[in-house]
């Protein structure tokens, strides 16, 4: 191999890496959906909950609203009807590493029919990349953990919820190690999922919601 | 025309090669700058992420550049300090943004600044990152026979069996009796090795004596012979036979000295001190080393090479931490860059080492700017008092036309007033802009605005700032 081609592969080599650091890097937040590819494919659903991407209203006009307008084009729109305060959920598989991260933030458009949004996610305690499950209690998490939060469903509009992972509370104690440790050490499969589940203010009856900007920050 | 694109695929399938490559990188070793957009600001992203890697540039002189958003953007563009001319980032989805840049020689080493300009359907915003360029060291060029811990090529070491035992060769074993010597390959639990004979085969690492000392003799003997190149070949071999052999270290930190090579004595000092901080030879020579960055940093800085002397502070301070000047100064030079964000840094670690300090504490409040050749940081002061200037009032005025037409309204009311002029200060990470009068008895009036270049927010500080933007 000549001088030359050598010296070449070396920057090659050189730029490729750097390439991929540019492009492939993930330092401080993990974008778990924007929903600006008009398409929410990525996500299940459950309990009833009807899902549809819907244009950003505030994106059109010239809003002075700086979350609305930070939601793009597309957001996801919740809607369903509650049964014992049930309004269904939806949910997505992550498997992310997520140790370097400390707060999981959203934006979430009320329609001023209230209503909570409870947000569940699961972190790997048995190493399998996989959350067992056992339907006849509830679809209880019984191998992993199972952390969760509740926010309020404020309206009309946007808004923006940060919560720390300290501030999540374990729902399934004695299923997983009880420790927040959503990482890939020893082949975890880190953080596995998150779910959203809707709840209303009243026992039965109608809510519609919308979420956005869903991701993983420091 | 082939060979471009053949050179194409190959760096694309490189790239492709190393895409795990982003979770090896070390936090510490990138610049970054993220978080969400600020009210005011032209363009409202939940989140932006911007940086450089690596943030100390060096015999390579090739730097990855990048910007993520969690909203798409239209087109992101990097400025240098040393070059304005922009250049386009790259992004299939809009939201990832990158590309790979070879700095053009001849720039300065030191400090500099890149300035992304993120733009988006109704404006653009900006980010500014700093990174290191640093000098090449032996590493380019005048190369060593070896590099630091690296086992030279096509040479294994020579091992004496201490004990009687048995080699392993293909389906055989061979029995090795003490005293007999052997050519190793490889070592982990056992050592890959080859026979007197030609042959191959594996002996236990528990029963060879491993040449560390001898190589450490003969270094040694190089070394007071004043062949310190040889030396640090021999010591390089010690430290490659055993990577925790501190006195390898040591000495190699000591002949690449004697050798001119600082940044190599640092890297094998620093590396002696992590294997033992409590040996106070390492502490002694980590000092030594640490004092000459410093020298050399102190004269860059009298010279106005600011740039050049905050990367030697810093490089004086990995040895020793607790060097007060050092900090105080890498401070001072952040500062005359412009860096206010990192010259408080500096000054906060160097109020952990003396809380008491005055000078430090003199030092982290609001500083007037003197002027300054210096691009990055003039470039920096002089933006913030041009987008004041140019930013209107409530009513639409310029706040520069406005102010003018308050000194004439107070002169035509018969009261003495001098203007003294235009004052840039640096407060936390933004910029202290002031427009100072005299009144009769030397009175100083101040109308002042803090100013963030990159999210281009002007804000009255003061009562009189207030009444302007408000009534003018």
């Amino acid at each position: 191999m000549g001088k030359n081609k050598r010296v070449f592969l070396l920057w090659a080599a050189c730029f490729g890496a750097l390439l991929a650091v540019s492009a492939g890097a993930e330092f401080s937040f993990y974008l778990i959906d924007n929903f600006e590819s008009g398409q929410a494919g990525k996500w299940y659903r459950f309990g009833g909950l009807e899902t549809t991407v819907e244009r950003n209203p505030s994106s059109e006009a010239d809003s002075q609203d700086t979350i609305a307008e930070s939601c793009g084009d597309f957001a996801l729109k919740l809607k369903s009807r509650a049964a014992h305060w049930f309004a269904g959920g939806i949910g997505t598989d992550i498997y992310a590493d997520a140790s370097s991260f400390s707060r999981f933030q959203m934006d979430i458009f009320g329609s001023g029919a209230g209503g909570k949004i409870k947000i569940e996610v699961f972190d790997d305690d048995n190493d399998n990349y996989s959350l067992e499950q056992d339907p006849s209690k509830n679809w209880l998490a019984t191998k992993d953990d199972k952390w969760v939060a509740e926010v309020p469903i404020l309206g009309k509009g946007f808004t923006r919820v940060s919560i720390p992972f300290s501030a999540l509370k374990l729902e399934n104690p004695v299923s997983g190690d009880g420790l927040w440790n959503p990482d890939h050490k020893n082949g975890s499969g880190g953080l596995l999922k998150v779910q959203f589940v809707l709840l209303t203010d009243r026992e039965t009856g109608e809510v519609e919601a919308g979420i956005d900007n869903i991701l993983l920050t420091y | 025309m082939k060979n471009v694109s053949v050179r194409v695929i190959l760096v694309l399938l490189m790239s492709g090669c190393v895409w795990g490559l982003p979770g090896l990188v070390k936090p510490d070793s990138l610049s970054l700058k993220a978080g969400p957009t600020e009210p005011g600001e032209k363009l409202s992203l939940v989140w932006v992420e911007s940086f450089v890697y690596p943030r100390a540039v060096k015999d390579e002189r090739a730097i990855s550049l990048g910007v993520r958003t969690a909203s798409k953007v239209r087109e992101v563009s990097a400025a240098f300090d040393f070059n304005s001319e922009p250049i386009k980032l790259t992004s299939s989805d809009g939201l990832s943004w990158g590309g790979a840049l070879k700095l053009p020689a001849g720039i300065s080493d030191g400090v500099h600044v890149v300035r992304y300009r993120i733009a988006g359907r109704r404006g653009q915003i900006q980010r500014t990152i700093e990174f290191f360029v640093e000098k090449p060291g032996l590493t380019a060029g005048r190369r060593p026979d070896s590099a630091p811990a690296e086992i030279l090529p096509n040479a294994g070491w020579p091992l004496t069996i201490v004990a009687s035992c048995a080699a392993y060769s293909g389906d055989t074993t061979r029995p090795l009796q003490p005293g007999q010597i052997l050519v190793s390959h490889s070592k982990m639990m056992w050592y890959k090795v080859t026979f007197a004979d030609g042959k191959e085969g594996w002996v236990p690492s528990s029963y060879v004596k491993e040449p560390t000392e001898d190589y450490y003799l003969q270094g040694y003997g190089a070394y007071k012979a004043k062949d310190y190149k040889a030396a640090v070949k021999f010591y390089l071999n010690a430290v490659a036979v055993n990577p925790n052999f501190v006195k390898g270290f040591f000495w190699s930190a000591k002949s690449y000295l004697a050798l001119g090579e600082l940044d190599l004595a640092a890297a094998a000092v620093a590396q002696a001190v992590r294997l033992d901080d409590r040996d106070v030879n390492n502490r002694v020579l980590a000092d030594i080393v640490a004092r000459r960055y410093y020298n050399s940093a102190h004269e860059k800085m009298r010279q106005g090479r600011f740039n050049e002397a905050a990367a030697g502070f810093r490089k004086a301070l990995d040895l020793k931490p607790n060097s007060l000047t050092a900090r105080l100064e890498m401070g001072q030079a952040f500062r005359q860059l412009g860096l206010e964000r990192e010259a408080q840094e500096a000054w906060r670690e160097a109020l952990r080492y003396d809380p008491d300090n005055t000078e430090i504490r003199g030092l982290l409040g609001s500083e007037i700017i003197t002027a300054s050749a210096n691009n990055a940081k003039s470039g920096i002061a002089d933006e913030s008092l041009e987008l004041l200037k140019t930013e209107r009032t409530s009513k639409g005025t310029r706040i520069e036309s406005a102010l003018k037409s308050v000194v004439s309204l107070t002169k035509s009311l018969g009261t003495p007033i001098a203007e003294k002029g235009w004052q840039v200060k640096k407060q936390g990470a933004k910029f202290l802009v002031s427009y100072l009068c005299e009144q009769s008895g030397g009175a100083l009036e101040s109308f002042d605005w803090l100013v963030d270049v990159d999210t281009r927010q002007v804000q009255p500080r003061n009562e009189n700032a207030r009444v302007l933007m408000s009534r003018w």
